[in-house]
């Protein structure tokens, strides 16, 4: 199940840049769908479970995009109603469905993507590029869930000793800001602390080095051969105007030939691939159990 | 050999008006477990942090501390010196201080810098440069020593405190320091936490032969573990020596830290000044018939004549715990606080903290709720003052659902929670302004009047124009206490509050709490400190599964315990039944032992 997630996280990085940065430059429905396709497939092949809520949300939010888009654009030819004296076009709501779809499929990419690198990964690329920041990012990663906690024990010692419980909100509104400004206390406080556990452990001496703890192997190497010719692929095709579409005032698409088939193909089999693997994995995996 | 020597330490804070370290000289050797124990301020912290060079606080120093470079080296090199004519030595490189001496501070939550295991592991190591095969390999050896495979990935904001205050020190180790500095390590966990962290450190110094100096101001269980003790009062060092040359003072001088003693230690130094126990009687212990711990102190007792009136009792203990537990009855009130049958969860799909938890609290009363780690006691008091809400039970206030008081009554005059962190409750530059503040709001008293007289009956009017973060943590407790009663409330709740307080500041506290209840004030008081429950709750009980188990007076409460119970109990189990305190030993002895 998690070919990618046991890869470099460069490999993971890889696909998703390729895959988000073509469907949002290309703006062509074919790439849009497989996307969409892609990201639904993996989703649901790792039986990730979306909640009624989030699939509601992704729903109004398609909608909404498609029904509003045609009242700020009014390009195309085929007008349907007249809102204000506007034209509510054809063309106007179809871009607005394409814009609203690719919308979802990026956001369903970014689900998968929780699934394709683990979260200790996800700054790991960083350590090597700017180490500092990365170290930066790993403590303010530590620091926030115990603000979080303090801000709670703040307040709740706060609202024992009868500082919040008082029926006057203006009171009440400076309560909060008397804990807020206590919360900062702390946080100085903890800053100077953390400084000194820093210190203590030897921070700031010469010649600091990032641990790195992926390692880039054969197979990693292999995966990226496999993911970059792909996105060429669709690159050229887009380059050479292969999958253009125009909207407005008309709909018309590029003349399909063998290289927009190629690049449509390649993007399809590019966005599959986690699908494909996860697949892989799991017949694999049904193997092996035969034989314990 | 030594490792450490710390010459003529003298150091003041700025702006202070007294040495906080005094003509300070000791030594440790490489491979000893040395403790510098003593009340809290008497400048354990500061000499520690002197030591750890990158944690110097600023100040005025003299004198001068040195360190062995290299693990048998004859050369000593200097840490830090402030002095005139002593000959010229090299001094200690920033890498090697950082490498080679490792320091564990008091709080677990404030030292850990990453926000995950292994990366928190990691960092020291990467800090010296190390390449990553190296600092692997070191991290994978001590996720191993410290048995933290299991819990390795995890975020370090998700650890419990022991599993906090175990990183720490693993990521210390990592470093392959050769000197350890301990301060208070075990002060902020829980006994089983604590006891499991002090085993840890036996095998880093047994099997791994890292010296160790630890500041520690509770003996009970680090002073037969340590090889040499040095005492401090007030800046200086009092006495320096093995466990028996600390007793053998103490006892001499009447110091405050008698109390911190091990149990077996304070019956036997009780004991010994009568017939009871003659130098040839004690047999056990190693520290030169001194008993140290729990097996001493029984060996201790069956070595001695049982107390006159004891044997004619045989097969039939007396068990002191009843009488408390009935006369208490006898006084027994309405409960001002009830909850039935409480249950309560933090989500939805998370498992009950609180399933069917009843209690009932009653005027004058002082009750400690006792519990293992994560047993919901926490929250169990959350729940008692209103700051929670259960899914199903009630919790009743004076026979008032607690939903039924109105905003701006439940906290005044009626109940009051101390939280874990007495800090919480300031908000303030000092804590003076707190306090008026708090007094201020309660309009009908003659504020200023009241706050000063509650000031002097808690010792607190020397602190109050310092900022709270600056006090000792038994000040501040004091302090917050304070701030706590300004609302007078009938109803006080307690999170902790012994948690790394010193014996002095467990006693006054305890005084407080006395005087309070005598009042009619109710007390209730989470506390995983079972010496303290023993000798100064009137009632106790045990949370455990979500409910409230075995209640009743602490004598019985303790003694039907096999486990979860005092030392003075346990050393008495079977010789002399139903000892909870020393106190109650010694009540055995009376007539013999001088008063």
């Amino acid at each position: 199940m998690d070919t990618f997630r046991r890869r470099h996280p460069l490999v993971p990085l890889t696909l998703l840049l390729s895959v988000l940065l073509l469907v949002m430059f290309a703006q062509t429905p074919t790439l849009t769908v497989s996307a969409f396709l892609g990201a639904v497939l993996f989703l649901c092949v790792t039986k990730t479970k979306l909640s009624v809520k989030t699939v509601l949300c992704y729903l109004v939010l398609w909608v909404l995009v498609a029904v509003t888009n045609p009242l700020f654009s009014t390009g195309g030819a085929t007008p349907i109603v007249f809102v204000n004296g506007r034209p509510y076009t054809k063309e106007a709501l179809l871009y607005g469905i394409h814009l609203g779809a690719m919308l979802i499929a990026v956001l369903l990419w970014f689900r998968c993507d929780r699934l394709l690198v683990p979260e200790e990964n996800r700054f790991y690329l960083f350590g090597g590029i700017a180490p500092k920041l990365a170290l930066l990012i790993t403590t303010v990663l530590r620091f926030v869930p115990l603000l979080r906690r303090r801000a709670g024990e703040m307040r709740a010692a706060q609202t024992a000793v009868g500082v919040y419980d008082d029926p006057d909100w203006i009171h009440r509104t400076k309560s909060s800001m008397t804990t807020m400004s206590a919360l900062t206390t702390w946080s100085l406080e903890h800053a100077i602390d953390a400084g000194a556990a820093m210190k203590a452990r030897g921070y700031g001496l010469p010649g600091r080095t990032t641990y790195r703890t992926c390692r880039f192997r054969t197979m990693d190497g292999v995966c990226i051969t496999v993911i970059l010719p792909l996105t060429a692929v669709t690159v050229v095709a887009l380059a050479t105007g292969r999958l253009d579409i125009s909207y407005y005032p008309n709909i018309i698409t590029a003349p399909a030939d063998t290289l927009s088939r190629c690049g449509v193909t390649a993007y399809a089999v590019l966005c599959l691939l986690p699908f494909l693997t996860s697949v892989k994995e799991a017949i694999r995996w049904s193997f092996y159990r035969s034989k314990m | 050999m030594e490792l450490l020597s710390v010459e003529n330490v003298t150091f003041r804070y700025p702006n202070a008006a007294s040495d906080a370290l005094r003509d300070v000289s000791f030594s440790v050797s490489e491979g000893q477990w040395a403790i510098l124990c003593g009340l809290s301020g008497c400048g354990k912290s500061t000499l520690l942090r002197l030591i750890k060079r990158e944690l110097a606080p600023y100040g005025k120093f003299s004198g001068r501390i040195l360190f062995r470079q290299q693990a048998g080296s004859d050369s000593f090199a200097v840490l830090s010196e402030n002095v005139s004519g002593a000959p010229a030595l090299p001094r200690v490189s920033d890498r090697e201080s950082a490498e080679s001496i490792g320091i564990v501070m008091q709080d677990p939550e404030s030292q850990i810098v990453t926000d995950t295991v292994w990366h928190e592991l990691a960092f020291g190591l990467e800090n010296l440069g190390l390449p990553s095969e190296t600092i692997r390999r070191r991290v994978a050896e001590m996720a191993a020593f410290f048995g933290m495979e299991s819990w390795y990935h995890r975020k370090t904001y998700e650890l419990s405190g022991g599993q906090k205050q175990l990183l720490n020190l693993a990521s210390t180790l990592a470093m392959n320091p050769r000197l350890l500095l301990l301060d208070e390590p075990t002060a902020q966990l829980d006994p089983i936490a604590a006891a499991d962290f002090r085993n840890v450190l036996q095998r880093i110094n047994r099997e791994l032969g890292v010296t160790i100096l630890m500041a520690e101001h509770r003996l009970e269980s680090v002073l037969p573990l340590a090889d040499r003790i040095f005492l401090m009062d007030r800046g200086t060092i009092l006495q320096s020596g093995d466990a028996a040359g600390l007793v053998k003072y103490l006892s001499e001088t009447s110091h405050a830290m008698t109390a911190a003693l091990p149990t077996a230690t304070r019956v036997y130094l009780a004991l010994a000044g009568s017939s009871v126990v003659s130098g040839e009687t004690t047999t056990a212990g190693d520290a030169a018939g001194i008993p140290l711990t729990v097996r001493d102190g029984r060996a201790m007792l069956r070595s001695i004549p049982c107390p006159a009136g004891e044997k004619q009792k045989d097969g039939e203990p007396r068990i002191p715990g009843e009488e408390t537990a009935k006369a208490f009855s006898a006084k027994e009130s309405a409960a001002v606080l009830s909850s039935k049958n409480v249950r309560f969860r933090y989500d939805r799909n998370l498992p009950d903290v609180l399933a069917e938890a009843s209690l009932s609290l009653r005027a004058g009363e002082h009750y400690c709720l006792l519990g293992g780690n994560g047993s919901g006691k926490t929250t169990f008091l959350a729940v008692l003052a209103g700051l929670l809400k259960p899914y199903a039970g009630a919790v009743h206030l004076f026979d008032k659902k607690m939903s039924a008081y109105a905003p701006g009554t439940l906290y005044r005059n009626n109940l009051a929670l101390l939280p874990q962190q007495p800090r919480d409750v300031f908000t303030e530059k000092t804590i003076r302004e707190d306090l008026e503040k708090a007094f201020l709001r309660d309009a009908e008293s003659e504020s200023s009047n009241t706050m000063n007289a509650l000031c002097e009956r808690l010792g607190i009017t020397g602190i109050l124009d310092s900022h709270p973060y600056d006090v000792s943590g038994g000040e501040l407790q004091k302090a917050a206490l304070a701030k706590v009663l300004a609302s007078r409330p009938k109803v006080l709740l307690l999170d902790e509050p012994t948690k790394g307080i010193d014996v002095r500041g467990k006693q006054e506290l305890a005084d407080i709490l006395s005087e309070l209840t005598r009042e009619g004030t109710a007390v209730l008081t989470v506390t995983h400190d079972a010496e303290w429950a023993a000798e100064h709750a009137d009632r106790c009980g045990l949370l455990f599964d979500g409910q409230v188990i075995s209640e009743d007076g602490p004598g019985a409460f303790f003694d039907g315990n096999a486990y979860y119970t005092t030392a003075a109990n346990r050393m008495t189990r079977g010789i002399l039944p139903g000892c909870v305190t020393v106190d109650d030993i010694l009540n055995r002895y009376r007539g013999e032992v001088p008063q």
